[in-house]
């Protein structure tokens, strides 16, 4: 073998080596500590990785004064996110020369000192990495902790909320204004307003520092306190949470500014209880609805109408959304929920609108709110009977027995335990619809075949008797994750001619 | 083909005993394709192919048909140029290229014949039910109509061998009719072979489907022919170097003219293909698994050849020459097996594609092999290699 | 259909002219036999139970499913359609959390322009105007082209059959469609994700389906345009790529695309012969006028060369004749002294 081979040989060694190594390598998570910092794109490619700055490591390394040795202090003392070093740079070479200088600088005095330090070659920081998956997880605020706050501040709630002034050109507290800190703070620094991350740093970190240091009941300083799903499943949860309070009715009517239909009677006060917080319905604005929602739409609401604010049934913030939603995570309720008899929520407008019309003298007085009680089930009957036998297929299947009672009790049973479901199905006769379609509530429904003959008619797209029965029977179980979805499951293969 | 052929053939006078290594060799490999379709005609399909509901179509169609067309044809080539184009240099090799050809297209009709399911319904389509729109029965009725006029084309040999002078005059002047013949059916035929898979723009990968397949196959068809005269001329003229009657001068230069023509052909060739590539913007599909394959087919089979041609000519290489003939007719073969079951159904897993069984290679090479037999039998004994002295000088 | 107005030979050449015009000189279209059937697969409903498999085999005589219907194992390996199964169906997409598994059936889509019948030289597939297409054994030569050209891959053969081998492929049970009946497979789902009815009323069907539900179809009908449309028609929750469909696939009918080089075979067989017979007249002629330069140049040399040349003949041709007389005058001489020695003796 002479040399070009050997050389050859080591290079599709080496050469597939890597590959087998860069294969290997699985998607890395990066902890919620973890800061890539990388260049703003107008500067460019970097020339080696990005460093991936651990937060946590540093915090722990410098000690409870820590970070006042990188973020600055504002006129109040109060904790920035702020840097001490000047990072403020639009050129590409002096911000590489600063970055460089704060993080070496300090490394190289702590390890004069003897004291536990980083490292000072490229290397060591620029490590290339396979790309990593960030488990950076958004903090989100519900009642429970609000009540947590709003009892530590001991009701000021000016001490988190604020509105601008213009005219002062300050931040003052309004009350009855008070909305969530995204309504105002966005994705970037603008001007004087914070970033979100940034604003929210300022103002949770530096509080819950200062109330450390003073030795008061605090929340978490690090990252991971609320930026790990699993740290913040540590926070306390009240178990009796006082309601928030803002103003807001317990019942009131909705309605559109210009609706000449009925009004719908809102329970406030129930929907509250049903979500992790006011902007699930209100956005961050906390605003009622009609302020932004119009009947042809403005700029705030953008352009989204009052109808659509309430009906669009792809929107998380709407009536109809938010309840479709609830639906469709429930197998107990897909099954008649379905395509099948999607027809269901087409006459269901009266569920809702069923107050008063607009104008009328009833509109005067709020709503009241009624807890609805299911109603039991009717005795077993010739017109509820107990089972329905099917007999259709009998020259290859044995006869079916549909349980019909127990059906029904299953349907009953997961609509007693639902509030939602509770106020929408208004008596036991509602279930019946979920399979007897097209019949009015509170009728005896014909039998399946009086509809639905031997053939298909392709003109009404009917299915004939037995694809009724299967896409009835089948579907739903499939919809519910019922395990019954064989042939044998319901009727047994007829193994003899017909024997008697 | 081998060296055995040479020596058996360069004594025919002195008639020596049947037991040649290369009639040994002939009538193992004769006598087991028998068996083979023996048992295709008995068991069926299944039992001697691999041929497959995705692949409908083997080596039987991919070799025997749509190579054995493209390379016989040099039968029209070589008497267009000579009849037509009055290129009386090439006269020498006029009858052994068309009786190449007459073979190749006999060969074609014993391919169909083993492929078929019901082969003895070959004459529906004239006789019971055509179905005009297809390009098989365009290319099966040229082809048929070819073969008779191929076969009125050998047969000057034949009739001179025989003395049979006023046949053999009738036939001569019927020459320049037949030659126009041809060539009409030829560029018909050999171009509707590619046309025939115009029909499946799904299955074969884009990089081989073109709206101008027929064209493809046409010019690839021309170079195939050419370079067929001069692998056949490769063997039979050293086999039978003591009947040819031009000097070796002569001979080369005839090969020297058939590689400038071969080699002008594969650049059109070549040329038209990247007008496909650039027409259907498919130039992506180059950087793929399939696109390597291509490049390798087109550039190793076509591009290499077409220079190799060139330089031959230039620097009057003869082995030159003949190494670009030989890979250009590899090259045919693989660009017609592409097209009929390598590339065709391109989306199928590996699991589901088709390999020849051995069985079906023993047929082809057998098919082969009775071709050659035959040219043989022919050359030994009619006026294939020289002209007869009495018929010197005419048609 | 196509077949008849792109007829080209017809068994004589005369029509083979006509091919290319008629073609273009037309200015309506045919927009296939009206109320034909078809079927419309909805995928959305099937289960997956192989009922239609079953009820096939049942209808067209062959033998019984390989795996027990409810073996969930069949749907490991995609299938295709073969000589013993006309329709197959196949699982595309697992079930898996909220996504319920997609089955798929395939058989042959019966085609508004089937490229099958196109291909065939001997004419052994019809486009009936109830919509099936049909296939006559009793003509087919085994060539397989319409297995190749079929862009569904829904043909196979019978390659185990020695002499009598057949295409096999679903014929939309035309002999049930024609006794009032629906189609085998049809009739057996129990999930009605197969509908048999009149091919534009399907259509309106499917697209009422997907009008009424927008969350559950793509919003595409495969079949209704695709190589010129199907009788076949298939709804589907996922992209049809995923459910092994070619998507985007042109409204050409295939035989146009398998035919369009058809308008060429006329100008070869026109332009040829006299384009030919012109070339080999001029060959021709080049080889006289090279002829009459060779003469021309002899006679030039011999009227450069001049007088010499007469006067070097009449030299020649004394010598010769002096020659001649010393030959004569030699041979007789030698006769006279024989004469002499014989009348000496």
């Amino acid at each position: 073998m002479n040399r070009t081979t050997l050389l050859l040989l080591l290079l599709i060694t080496v050469a597939s080596g890597s590959i087998l190594c860069a294969s290997e390598q699985t998607q890395r998570s990066l902890t919620p500590a973890t800061v890539s910092m990388e260049f703003p794109a107008v500067f460019g490619e970097m020339q080696r990785p990005p460093v991936e700055f651990d937060h946590r490591a540093h915090t722990e390394a410098l000690g409870p004064v820590s970070c006042e040795t990188c973020h600055l202090l504002d006129e109040q003392g109060v904790l920035t996110p702020r840097m001490v070093s000047e990072l403020e740079i639009d050129n590409r070479e002096d911000l590489i020369d600063a970055l460089h200088d704060t993080c070496m600088s300090c490394h190289n005095e702590r390890a004069a000192e003897g004291l536990t330090s980083g490292p000072v070659t490229c290397g060591e920081c620029h490590v290339r990495r396979a790309p990593g998956v960030p488990t950076r997880a958004a903090m989100t605020f519900d009642y429970s902790l609000h009540a947590r706050h709003v009892k530590a501040f001991e009701d000021k709630c000016e001490n988190c909320h604020h509105v601008y002034d213009e005219a002062t050109e300050k931040l003052k507290y309004e009350k009855g204004k008070e909305g969530g800190c995204s309504a105002c703070h966005g994705t970037v620094d603008e001007e004087r307003k914070l970033s979100l991350a940034n604003a929210a740093h300022q103002a949770c970190i530096s509080c819950h520092l200062r109330r450390a240091r003073l030795e008061k009941s605090s929340g978490p300083s690090l990252c991971v306190g609320c930026h790990d799903l699993e740290n913040r499943g540590s926070i306390e949860v009240l178990e009796e949470i006082p309601r928030l309070v803002r103003g807001q009715k317990d019942t009131l009517w909705v309605s559109g500014e210009l609706s000449k239909s009925a009004a719908v009677p809102f329970n406030h006060l129930a929907h509250e209880r049903l979500t992790t917080f006011c902007s699930d319905c209100h956005h961050q604005t906390l605003r009622p609805c009609d302020e932004c929602h119009t009947q042809m739409g403005v700029a705030d609401g953008e352009g989204v109408t009052t109808e659509q604010a309430y009906h669009l049934p792809s929107s998380d913030h709407s009536c109809v959304g938010c309840h479709e939603a609830f639906i469709n995570d429930r197998p107990s309720c897909v099954g008649c929920h379905s395509a099948a008899a999607a027809a269901l929520s087409e006459r269901s407008c009266v569920q809702c609108h069923a107050g008063p019309r607009p104008g009328s003298v009833a509109m005067e007085s709020l709503p009241v709110a009624v807890e609805v009680q299911f109603e039991p089930l009717p005795a077993l009957s010739d017109e509820f009977p107990e089972t329905v036998v099917i007999d259709l297929l009998v020259d290859r299947y044995e006869a079916s027995t549909l349980p019909h009672a127990k059906i029904v009790n299953a349907l009953a049973t997961g609509t007693a335990e639902s509030v939602l479901a509770n106020a929408f199905h208004d008596g036991s006769a509602t279930l019946c619809s979920g399979c007897h379609h097209h019949t009015p509530i509170g009728v005896r429904p014909p039998p399946c075949r009086s509809c639905h003959g031997a053939t298909a008619d392709a003109t009404t797209d009917r299915p004939d008797l037995k694809v009724a029965y299967h896409r009835q029977c089948v579907g739903c179980h499939m919809d519910m994750k019922v395990d019954k979805v064989g042939c044998t499951d319901c009727h047994a293969v007829r193994t003899e001619e017909v024997d008697s | 083909m081998t060296d055995t052929t040479v020596d058996a053939s360069s004594l025919p006078a002195e008639k020596p005993g049947f037991l040649t290594p290369f009639n040994i060799i002939t009538s193992i490999i004769l006598a087991g394709g028998a068996v083979i379709l023996g048992i295709r005609f008995t068991q069926g399909l299944e039992a001697t192919t691999n041929l497959s509901h995705n692949y409908p179509w083997g080596i039987w169609i991919g070799f025997d048909v749509m190579s054995g067309v493209a390379l016989a044809a040099g039968g029209f080539v070589i008497s267009t140029a000579v009849y037509v184009f009055g290129m009386k240099e090439y006269k020498p090799v006029v009858r052994a290229a068309l009786l190449t050809g007459f073979l190749g297209y006999f060969l074609v009709v014993l391919g169909l014949l083993a492929d078929l399911g019901r082969p003895w319904r070959l004459p529906y389509a004239f006789t019971k039910s055509a179905g005009p729109t297809s390009p098989l029965f365009e290319v099966a009725l040229c082809v048929s109509l070819y073969l008779t006029v191929l076969f009125i084309e050998s047969t000057p040999a034949a009739l001179e061998w025989l003395g049979l002078k006023r046949w053999r005059k009738v036939v001569g002047s019927m020459t320049l009719a037949l030659t126009i013949f041809g060539l009409i059916l030829s560029t018909m035929h050999q171009s509707t072979l590619g046309a025939m898979f115009m029909s499946v723009p799904t299955k074969l990968h884009p990089l081989w489907y073109s709206p101008h397949i027929p064209v493809h196959y046409f010019v690839s068809a021309v170079a195939a022919g050419m370079a067929m005269v001069i692998v056949e001329g490769m063997f039979s003229h050293r086999a039978y170097h003591h009947q040819v009657d031009i000097s070796r001068q002569h001979f080369e230069n005839i090969n020297f003219g058939l590689a400038k023509g071969a080699s002008v052909t594969l650049g059109v060739y070549l040329a038209i293909k990247i007008v496909a590539l650039a027409l259907e913007d498919e130039w992506h599909y180059l950087a793929s698994g399939w696109g390597a394959w291509y490049l390798f087919e087109i550039i190793g089979f076509f591009l290499v050849p077409c220079l190799l041609f060139a330089v031959g000519y230039r620097e009057r290489k003869l082995v030159l020459v003949r190494t670009a003939a030989v890979i250009t007719v590899l090259g045919i073969v693989l660009n017609r097996f592409n097209a009929t079951f390598i590339v065709f159904n391109y989306q199928l897993p590996a699991s589901q594609r088709y390999v020849p069984s051995w069985m079906e290679v023993w047929v082809t090479v057998a098919f082969i092999t009775f071709a050659v037999v035959v040219f043989r039998w022919i050359a030994n004994r009619m006026p294939i290699m020289y002209e007869h002295p009495d018929w010197r000088g005419q048609h | 259909m196509s077949i008849s107005r792109r007829g080209f030979i017809g068994g004589a050449v005369g029509a083979a002219l006509t091919a290319g015009v008629s073609e273009a000189g037309t200015t309506r279209k045919f927009e296939g036999y009206p109320g034909r059937y078809g079927l419309l697969h909805d995928t959305t409903l099937c289960v997956g139970c192989r009922s239609c498999e079953v009820a096939c085999k049942e209808v067209n005589g062959l033998p019984p499913v390989e795996a027990p219907v409810d073996d969930p194992g069949i749907f490991d390996t995609v299938r295709r359609t073969s000589d013993t199964a006309l329709t197959v169906v196949n699982k595309y997409i697992e079930a898996g959390g909220d996504q319920q598994a997609v089955y798929r059936k395939i058989q042959c889509m019966h085609c508004n322009e089937p490229c099958c019948a196109t291909v065939c030289l001997v004419h052994a597939f019809e486009k009936t105007p109830e919509g099936p297409v049909l296939y006559h054994p009793e003509l087919c030569m085994g060539c397989r082209y319409c297995i190749t050209a079929c862009p569904y891959n829904a043909l196979a053969y019978e390659y185990d059959n020695p002499l009598t081998p057949k295409v096999m492929r679903c014929t939309m049970c035309y002999d049930r469609i024609k006794e009032g009946l629906v189609p085998g497979c049809a009739d057996a789902c129990p999930m009605g994700a197969i509908t048999f009815g009149k091919r534009e009323e399907l259509l309106e069907v499917a697209r009422e389906r997907i009008r009424k539900y927008p969350d559950r179809y793509i919003n595409h009908v495969f079949g209704e345009h695709e190589f010129g449309g199907t009788s076949w028609l298939v709804l589907a929750g996922e992209e049809f790529g995923k459910l092994g469909l070619e998507e985007g696939l042109t409204s050409e009918p295939l035989p146009s695309i398998a035919t369009s080089y058809l308008g060429v075979v006329p100008l070869v067989l026109t332009i040829y012969p006299g384009l030919l017979l012109g070339m080999r007249a001029f060959s021709k002629r080049q080889e006289e006028v090279a002829k009459q330069e060779q003469e021309e140049a002899v006679a030039q040399t011999l009227e450069a060369a001049g007088e010499e040349t007469p006067k070097k003949l009449a030299t020649a041709a004394e010598r010769a004749a002096k020659d001649k007389e010393r030959a004569v005058a030699a041979a007789v001489k030698k006769a006279l002294a024989e004469a002499g020695e014989g009348a000496d003796s």
